[in-house]
């Protein structure tokens, strides 16, 4: 969400993203239409004091010759269409009563749904959050492990030799350093294939080649130049986007392999992504390369859990976005300004047309 | 909507006269902008073409991704040793009321078994030498077992750590 400064000042002068931007066009019809109809109710008026004045014998020439061209006489005048106009602000106003309260209702939550939708973004952020510090906290530490002198890093079976600057690997399964490794790059791939799945503007509905201004398609992304835009994200998770990531070093050819072998659809990587970073914390549990009692154990999976139920919320947001809301919408809305309107509307009209 | 705009200069020029040219033109501003803001609201992901209150997933993968590659692993990754071991006094400038080691120190240089090591290793620390990675997992000598003593705060009596 862009930020903005309160001044009144600056508010004023901005146009991208505000009601002046979205409503501009509008504005122009709506000036336009009113200009049309002030014209033409005073050709109608016009024609009135023209009609008038010949029926009583007076001159309609010097009538004509004195009109100006904004005659602020006409709505209190007695030409017929006032009547009907009139009858018209009277069923406007009504309409106008209910607009409000359901502009009203529908602002409110249409912004709740957005506030909705931002949060459970940022939870999810959050709840990865939660699960790499939870991990890197309990990972197995050794002071021999620093790299930095007077730290202590995560234990690793890694061994490297001062003298010859050769590392080799020790006799030993545990291997905290790689845990941490795993886990939080399966995390991060989860992360980036789900907002790859979930259809975007900013995924790449809307972003073009790199060569054409764009942000994708980058070189060094390694991603032909002849690749559709419109689907980046599921690009990133066909063959050819698995193949990329493995030689960036994202995901390893076994991992790759595993998720085709799955046999799930695309859609599906990022729940598998996850489940198998879980599946690596309860395999170091066991080992050893992750510490913590009992209580650790379960908050750490409580988080896992309630990652899981974050990405689905975004698909439940999106789906289900303003039943009720959208019901009472078209119930008033749609019915009674339009339907019932439209009908009262014409009875009007029909009624002061016979009057006349 | 749209009818309420359109009969909006029908319905006001019983009252306003020309007048309803601005008055349509503020009431178009004022409702429209509202729905069109709704719109905008359920769309935030701009699938249906509204952008102007998008949120970038670009840079929430961007974000995400700084936090678990760099962030924790990084800092995890270089935990000041003096947080986790007692430091020895006089290295690390601890101040004693009687200068004699709390219960909790010696019972750990009574167990540790490998105080000459530590105290060569920390003297490398402190002079900016190489300190030499050894694995003690291998054999089952890890320093942070739970079997080794851990620095109680409650248990550090008459010893200040700096």
């Amino acid at each position: 969400m862009a930020e903005y400064d309160p001044d009144g000042l600056w508010l004023w002068t901005q146009w991208s993203g505000t009601i002046r931007e979205m409503t501009f066009s509008n504005v122009i019809f709506s000036l336009l239409w009113s200009i049309v109809v002030d014209l033409y109710t005073y050709h109608h008026y016009t024609v009135y004091l023209i009609a008038a004045a010949a029926v009583n014998g007076g001159d309609p020439g010097e009538l004509i010759q004195n009109l100006s061209w904004v005659s602020f006489e006409i709505p209190h005048s007695t030409d017929p269409i006032i009547d009907t106009l009139n009858a018209l602000n009277s069923l406007w106003e009504y309409q106008l009563q209910l607009t409000v309260f359901t502009l009203s209702f529908f602002v409110n939550h249409a912004y709740q749904y957005w506030r909705n939708v931002y949060f459970c973004t940022r939870a999810i952020q959050g709840r990865l959050n939660d699960l790499c510090m939870l991990v890197t906290m309990g990972a197995r530490r050794s002071a021999k492990y620093g790299d930095i002198n007077g730290t202590i890093g995560y234990q690793t079976n890694l061994q490297l030799h001062p003298d010859d600057n050769i590392v080799t690997e020790k006799n030993d399964s545990r291997d905290s350093k790689r845990l941490v490794s795993d886990v939080t790059r399966l995390l991060r791939m989860s992360h980036t294939f789900f907002w790859a799945s979930t259809p975007t503007h900013s995924d790449g509905f809307g972003d073009v080649h790199h060569t054409l201004g764009g942000i994708v398609g980058d070189d060094d992304l390694e991603l032909t130049k002849d690749f559709d835009p419109s689907q980046f994200g599921p690009i990133l998770m066909s063959q050819d986007g698995l193949n990329m990531l493995v030689r960036r070093g994202q995901l390893t050819e076994n991992e790759k392999q595993a998720l085709i072998a799955t046999g799930l659809p695309p859609s599906q990587y990022p729940f598998i992504l996850l489940e198998w970073a879980g599946i690596r914390c309860v395999d170091a549990f066991e080992s050893g390369e992750l510490r913590g009692g009992p209580g650790f154990e379960e908050n750490l999976f409580k988080y896992f859990t309630q990652c899981r139920a974050e990405y689905f919320s975004i698909g439940d947001f999106n789906s289900g976005r303003m039943p009720m809301a959208y019901g009472k919408h078209c119930v008033i809305s749609a019915t009674t300004k339009s339907t019932w309107s439209h009908r009262k509307l014409l009875f009007l009209i029909q009624f002061n047309l016979w009057k006349y | 909507m749209d009818l309420l705009v359109i009969l909006a200069p029908l319905a006001l020029y019983t009252k306003m006269g020309t007048f309803n040219i601005f008055s349509t033109v503020l009431i178009t501003l004022f409702f429209k902008g509202l729905l069109e803001l709704s719109k905008s609201f359920l769309d935030p992901f701009g699938r249906e073409g509204y952008r102007a209150h998008n949120i970038r997933v670009d840079v929430l993968v961007s974000e995400m991704n700084f936090g678990a590659s760099s962030r924790w692993t990084n800092a995890g990754d270089a935990l000041p040793s003096d947080l986790l071991k007692p430091p020895n006094i006089g290295q690390h400038q601890a101040i004693s009321t009687d200068q004699i080691p709390s219960p909790t120190m010696r019972k750990y240089q009574s167990q540790e078994g490998e105080e000459e090591d530590e105290s060569d290793w920390m003297s490398q620390v402190a002079s900016g030498g190489q300190s030499p990675r050894r694995d003690y997992g291998v054999n089952g000598k890890s320093e942070y077992d739970d079997s080794k003593p851990q620095r109680q705060d409650n248990e550090s009596d008459g010893v200040l750590w700096l």
